[in-house]
């Protein structure tokens, strides 16, 4: 190589600016000890994630700090928020020797909290094939359909498991990194308590312990000193604390008390937004924030099984009738994304619009021909109707579900809100038990197969809409069999074409977070789901 | 009639505001469809969050409908649970309260021994217990309100039916031969009435603010029908640093609609009640 005076000149400076600049780079970048962490949270209904009531999103926040899996989304700010690219976990590394076959090499030297009753003891294989066990066999589990495909699990040695499927699940390793499913759990606890209900029962292998659980308060989490990756996590202490009422925790952050936003996954609603920044930028001018599309995604759903929602006509009208662009106007501040079948949000997986073939049309707002199709399906007048309905809370969700019942209105379909308390919609109508129609949001999964295979798949327990379609049927097999993410992502696309035309569920648009964090929180990076604790774990505090 | 409500003006002029406000809480109420310029669900297009104008007398709401439509379909909810929670509540309270008065005794004991259990929960849990059972809307609410001011309702009529009960012009009717119809129809219900009345016109404010709390908690109608407490609660909390005017207007319309009730029954308690007869407000 050759080098001009002038460029060897060039060089030699920058040469000279770097070494000055760079131990203060490095300063700026070495990672800090001690600290505590405040955030607010949700008041967990108790603590075991695999029992009933273990779908519960505020059950799985708080014990993604305590708990470790076997795999885990890589987190911090280089990861894009909507993609989730794996790592290990408690596995060291894997291996799939068939389509069927996984084999995990476990870490050695991994150690459960050191609280009674496990004591410190060294974590192995057999403890993660008590968990799966437990996860697919206890009753009232309703994730236990994610690992569904397990047929066995088996330790080979102190440090080896392997797990045999039914059928290849090409979903296998990111279903194992959802938060949603399997955290390792020692089986003294479940033995000693009779279940994982009690505090004293939250005892994993994960970066931070619990320390105090105040019901309907808050709780405390302390490091573990312990922990398998030696010098993480940074941060020493994390302080939850449970608020229930909005205007109080959005005073409570303008204040200055939470480090991240006070909605989940750590953002602040936009309504909120739009009337609180300029007040932030005096307050708290150190904030950082990141804009990504909500994986929250909401859907009218419906009896396709019968009358009139039976027919395809009546489901493309419905689609018609509602003017997502202005819901995203009416509820999200003006910015949000359309959803087709998979979720905007899960930028891989979701079908971009101008690639949805004729089924696109269905989601443009055009009431004239909603109501041609619907004279066409025999219903001129259109029909009376309920949406089964739950406020989640949410002034968000009662000014949509607002905006969808006028829209079905003005094509004649009378729609009346059902409204029913959490508890008795969660039962019934998420599950598909209702007569006409219901709107809500699923839960934000992580995966395109959840919200396909799920929601479409004949009776499947979320298929809400109860659609029973043998070419989504076929499509949705072959994809959870295609190992190829090309080939799969092809498919998957194909799927939503298809369901683009057929419209089972009638998706509305989603919103577009703002992820909001305190600047003294560094390499913490903002992403989609519950894994607080991993999207912390590596984070720590520069004050 | 008419110099009979100048005279009643003229010595409770806050009763007749209060006799105003119910009137014309009534009237919006039972002619909604053509006093508001909109539908209660109409979207105006480029109308959203706008502040109060020639255009829209209360401004629009953030999902572009007007305010002042939306507040005057919202009466059609207060007055409603209102007006049904209260007859009901009435006639079951005077039923109670009556026969537990009047035949005293043991019934008399054990009646009263429930309605002091009911009393003792806080009435929230009550109500809140009633709706979580029933689910929310019109009827459930009405019911839930039902039972709780029938319980408080009837005390006070028994209270007033034992003074009844012990005047000599009942006695002269036992001792005539009278059955024990004749005697509450002829003899009791006829002295209690202005209590009962007295008790009406001042629980609708009562019922008209527990209804707007327990929209304010989600067990109301359901949206997008509005009521007052509703609309309170959900936007109007959400928008009010940014459009004050969609929680302002609900409330005001809560607390008029609360004033007029009180003033009115506070008048009618003067008029109708012989020992405060006279009294001047």
């Amino acid at each position: 190589m050759r080098l001009s005076r002038r460029e060897l000149l060039a060089l030699g400076g920058l040469t000279l600016v770097g070494t000055a600049v760079a131990p203060s780079l490095a300063r700026g970048q070495t990672p800090k000890r001690g600290g505590t962490l405040s955030l607010k949270t949700w008041d967990p209904p108790h603590f075991d994630l695999h029992g009933a009531g273990g779908i519960s999103y505020k059950i799985h926040i708080p014990l993604t700090f305590t708990h470790s899996r076997l795999l885990k989304h890589k987190a911090g700010p280089q990861v894009q928020p909507g993609t989730f690219p794996l790592e290990g976990d408690l596995a060291e590394s894997w291996t799939q020797p068939t389509e069927t076959t996984y084999i995990f090499k476990l870490r050695r030297g991994v150690r459960w909290h050191a609280k009674p009753p496990v004591n410190g003891r060294e974590l192995t294989a057999e403890d993660v094939v008590y968990t799966v066990e437990r996860f697919l066999t206890l009753k009232g589990n309703a994730n236990a359909y994610m690992l569904a495909s397990v047929a066995k699990v088996e330790p080979l040695d102190r440090h080896t498991v392997k797990f045999t499927l039914k059928e290849p699940f090409a979903w296998f390793l990111d279903i194992l990194a959802n938060p949603m499913a399997v955290a390792i759990i020692p089986k003294e606890c479940v033995e000693k308590f009779g279940d994982l209900k009690k505090p004293e029962s939250v005892v994993g292998t994960g970066p931070w312990m619990l320390e105090s659980y105040r019901p309907n308060v808050g709780m405390t989490f302390m490091r573990n000193p312990n922990y398998f990756i030696p010098g993480l996590p940074h941060v020493d202490r994390v302080e939850m604390f449970v608020d229930e009422d909005k205007a109080s925790r959005i005073a409570a952050f303008l204040t200055g008390k939470y480090d991240l936003g006070t909605e989940f996954p750590g953002t602040i609603d936009r309504t909120d937004w739009v009337q609180i920044k300029d007040t932030l930028q005096s307050k708290r001018p150190n904030l950082k924030t990141l804009e990504f599309t909500a994986n929250v995604m909401s859907h009218i759903s419906m009896r396709t099984d019968a009358k009139p929602f039976g027919d395809v006509r009546v489901r493309q009208a419905m689609s018609m009738a509602i003017d997502r662009r202005a819901l995203i106007d009416a509820v999200f501040e003006g910015v949000g994304a359309m959803n087709p079948p998979v979720p905007a949000a899960l930028r891989e997986w979701s079908i971009p619009f101008d690639q949805l073939g004729d089924g696109a049309k269905y989601y443009t707002y055009d009431p004239k021909e909603a109501r041609r199709l619907l004279a066409a399906a025999g219903y001129p007048n259109g029909f009376p109707g309920s949406i089964c309905f739950t406020t989640y809370g949410s002034t968000i969700l009662v000014d949509a579900a607002q905006v969808i019942v006028k829209s079905l209105k003005d094509i004649g379909i009378d729609a009346r809100l059902d409204t029913k308390e959490y508890g008795a919609y969660v039962s019934t109508c998420f599950y598909g038990k209702f007569d006409s129609m219901a709107f809500g949001p699923q839960t934000p999964y992580l995966e395109p197969d959840n919200f396909l295979y799920g929601q479409y798949y004949p009776g499947e327990l979320k298929n809400q809409s109860h659609s029973d379609d043998p070419v989504v049927a076929d499509m949705l097999v072959r994809q959870r069999r295609t190992f190829d993410v090309a080939k799969r992502r092809e498919i998957i696309f194909e799927i939503q074409r298809h369901l683009a035309k057929q419209q089972y569920y009638v998706q509305t648009p989603s919103g577009v977070y703002v992820a909001v964090w305190e600047g003294a929180l560094k390499n913490y990076g903002p992403n989609l789901g519950y894994d607080y604790g991993g999207r912390l774990m590596a984070a720590w505090l520069d004050r | 009639m008419l110099r009979a409500v100048g005279r009643f003006a003229r010595k409770k002029p806050l009763g007749a505001l209060g006799a105003l406000i119910v009137v014309a809480l009534l009237l919006m109420a039972a002619f909604a469809e053509r006093i508001a310029p909109y539908g209660y669900d109409d979207p105006i297009r480029g109308a959203r969050m706008r502040p109060p104008s020639a255009a829209h007398w209360l401004g629009t709401d953030n999902l572009s409908r007007d305010m002042w439509s939306r507040v005057v379909y919202g009466a059609r909810v207060s007055v409603t649970v209102g007006f049904a929670t209260i007859a009901l509540a009435t006639f079951l309270a005077t039923v109670v309260g009556v026969s537990s008065g009047y035949f005293g005794g043991a019934y008399d004991l054990v009646v009263q021994r429930v309605v002091d259990a009911w009393l003792s929960f806080p009435y929230l849990v009550i109500i809140l217990s009633v709706m979580a059972v029933l689910g929310p809307g019109l009827l459930n609410l009405v019911v839930a309100l039902t039972i709780l001011s029938a319980a408080v309702n009837s005390r006070v009529i028994r209270g007033a039916t034992i003074a009844v009960a012990q005047s000599t012009y009942v006695e002269a009717a036992r001792a005539l031969g009278c059955g024990h119809a004749r005697i509450i129809t002829r003899h009791i219900l006829p002295n209690v009435t202005a209590t009962v009345i007295i008790l009406a016109t001042i629980g609708l404010g009562a019922v008209t603010l527990a209804e707007s709390a327990l929209s304010f908690l989600g067990f109301g109608v359901p949206p997008p029908f509005p009521s007052w407490g509703a609309m309170l609660s959900g936007s109007g909390r959400t928008y009010m640093f940014r459009a004050p005017w969609m929680a302002v207007w609900p409330g005001v319309a809560i607390s008029l609609a609360v004033f007029g009730f009180n003033m009115l029954g506070d008048a009618l308690r003067d008029v109708l009640d012989p020992r405060l007869r006279g009294a001047t407000r």
